[in-house]
């Protein structure tokens, strides 16, 4: 075999320091052959072209998720993420029912009081841990309902789910443990729901439907519950608080959204593409294929970076700045193919919530001159702490 | 520009004016015809661009690939007529196409 094209470069998603800045590797693998390497992990592959990204996301035949979609692989099979189309198809078509732009929309009003409520709580203080107060209790208050997990879970099942997304790979026996009363509460919640009266949620969806005509069992609804929960908590918790730090340094575009200057969907994409909450997802080589400058045999790993995508000058001009009404409508944070976020109208929904209600609350919220955001590592990139500092202004529900 | 025309179920229809080489589905997402999803941004994934090409039009479309037929097994109301969307690249000959879309892509 003659020598391999690609750049070797040490790159972990799990490394707390590349992590800060994984944008600095992307760009340099880019400017060589822009197939990536790097052992660690059990090595794999990464493409850092927009195309080369989207090309791994969308060519299923080529680039499977069955082999699972973590790296490091996850204990167990997550549904539907882990399954090829058109088996796929058959569970991603009954799912879609409860995540479309109408249900999301449906949910706006319950949504925008689970905004009030927390800003609520610390709006007549004048500042607040935007992270801890604000975007991460949002998410989970808004999206458990949706799923079926009662609310009084949410704090310890969400600290437990964030705990696991963080640490599983520098403490595997803690994460094996965690993972397995993560296991349990959501089996029994199955079992339990069975024999409850019927309600209209995605639990409830999992227990009475078929899917690629059979029933689930309840292992496999836990399966499709944990990668939700995965899927729904820290990306969009991600997304707010990495918006809110822009808004918090650029009081111009502040002043443009609320003014009308930009539209709240185009800013919206723009936000998504710059944060770019979830950061990569595994696939792995079926057969021999050119990519990126380079070629991949069967069974080579993959790491599908949606951040190399995202900052790809080629197809963003200036990436690595956050400009408002721009046209990022093909950003790559959501994935692309078959399994394109199934929650993305909730995010944005979410998001846009966010946003709006901080403004109309909160507008001159600011953050510390000089304050530099630490962010989590693992596939899942979000800021750990953001101190904001406002106005402070009135509660809008009696205490 | 080539003109193409999409017809609703309903019996909306709509005339779109796009450049060859972009999709079926593309042209109709580009033009807000929300009867077309095209939620897999065209990698035949997901079959919510499910269009019906009439009977005059199909020697220029061409037919659909054994890949497409499987996930064409997914669309509701699927006929001899039906392709995916996202399957079938514009081309200047098909100026003045008809294309018809499903009472429903879900
Ligand atoms: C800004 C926020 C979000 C981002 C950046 C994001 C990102 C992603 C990405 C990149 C994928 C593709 C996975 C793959 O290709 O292997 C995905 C899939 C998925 N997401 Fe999201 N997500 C977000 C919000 C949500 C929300 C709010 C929910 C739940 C309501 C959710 C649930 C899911 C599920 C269930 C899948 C799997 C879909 C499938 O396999 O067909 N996500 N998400
Ligand atoms: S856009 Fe998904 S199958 Fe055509």
């Amino acid at each position: 075999m003659s020598a391999r094209k690609f750049t070797q470069i040490r790159f972990n998603h799990y490394d707390p320091e590349i992590m800060q800045d994984p944008y600095a590797v992307f760009a340099e693998v880019r400017s060589k052959c822009p197939l990536g390497h790097s052992d660690e992990l059990g090595g794999f592959f990464f493409p850092t072209t927009y195309e080369g990204v989207k090309r791994a996301f969308s060519d299923f035949r080529t680039f499977t998720s069955t082999d699972g979609t973590g790296l490091p692989r996850q204990p167990l099979p997550l549904l539907p993420v882990d399954l090829d189309p058109p088996v796929h198809t058959a569970w991603r078509r009954t799912l879609n029912r409860f995540f479309t732009v109408e249900a999301a929309e449906a949910d706006r009003e319950r949504i925008q009081q689970v905004a009030d409520t927390l800003i609520d709580a610390f709006i007549e203080r004048g500042y607040a841990d935007a992270v801890n107060e604000l975007t991460r209790p949002f998410l989970a208050m808004s999206m458990l309902p949706v799923i079926g997990v009662p609310l009084e879970d949410r704090v310890e099942l969400g600290n437990k789910l964030l705990w696991l997304v963080h640490n599983r790979v520098v403490d595997p026996e803690g994460g094996m443990k965690v993972y397995n009363e993560i296991g349990v509460y959501l089996t029994e919640l199955a079992a339990k729901r069975r024999l409850a009266e019927q309600r209209d949620d995605l639990l409830q969806c999992l227990i009475t439907q078929d899917f690629g005509g059979q029933k689930l069992d309840d292992g496999q609804v836990y399966q499709v519950l944990l990668l939700t929960l995965f899927g729904a908590l820290d990306s969009t918790s991600s997304a707010m608080s990495g918006s809110l730090l822009h808004l918090a340094r650029h009081p111009e575009d502040k002043a443009r959204l609320v003014k009308g200057e930009v539209e709240w969907p185009v800013a919206l994409d723009e936000f998504i593409r710059f944060t770019t909450p979830i950061q990569a997802l595994r696939r792995m080589a079926t057969k021999e294929v050119e990519i990126d400058g380079g070629t991949l045999y069967p069974g080579d790993q993959l790491l599908a970076l949606n951040g190399a995508a995202n900052r790809d000058p080629a197809k963003f001009p200036e990436p690595e700045k956050c400009i408002l009404g721009r046209d990022a409508t093909d950003h790559m944070s959501f994935g692309s193919g078959a399994h394109v976020c199934i929650g993305r109208h909730f995010a944005r929904l979410m998001l846009g919530t966010c946003l709006k209600t901080m403004l109309a609350r909160a507008y001159d919220f600011t953050v510390e001159d000089g304050f530099q955001p630490e962010y989590t590592p693992s596939e899942a990139r979000a800021i750990k702490s953001l101190p904001i500092r406002f106005t402070p202004g009135n509660r809008v529900h009696a205490v | 520009m080539i003109c193409v025309t999409y017809i609703e179920a309903d019996g909306t229809s709509h005339d779109v004016h796009v450049d060859a080489g972009i999709s079926v589905m593309e042209a109709a997402v580009r033009n807000n015809i929300s009867a077309i999803e095209g939620e897999c941004g065209g990698a035949a994934a997901c079959a919510t661009c499910h269009v019906y090409i009439p009977a005059e039009w199909q020697a220029l479309t061409g037919s659909a690939s054994e890949d497409e037929l499987a996930m064409l097994e997914f669309g509701e109301g699927v006929d001899e007529r039906s392709r995916l969307g996202c399957q079938i690249t514009i081309t200047q000959e098909m100026n003045g196409m008809t294309v018809l879309t499903p009472v429903t892509q879900r």
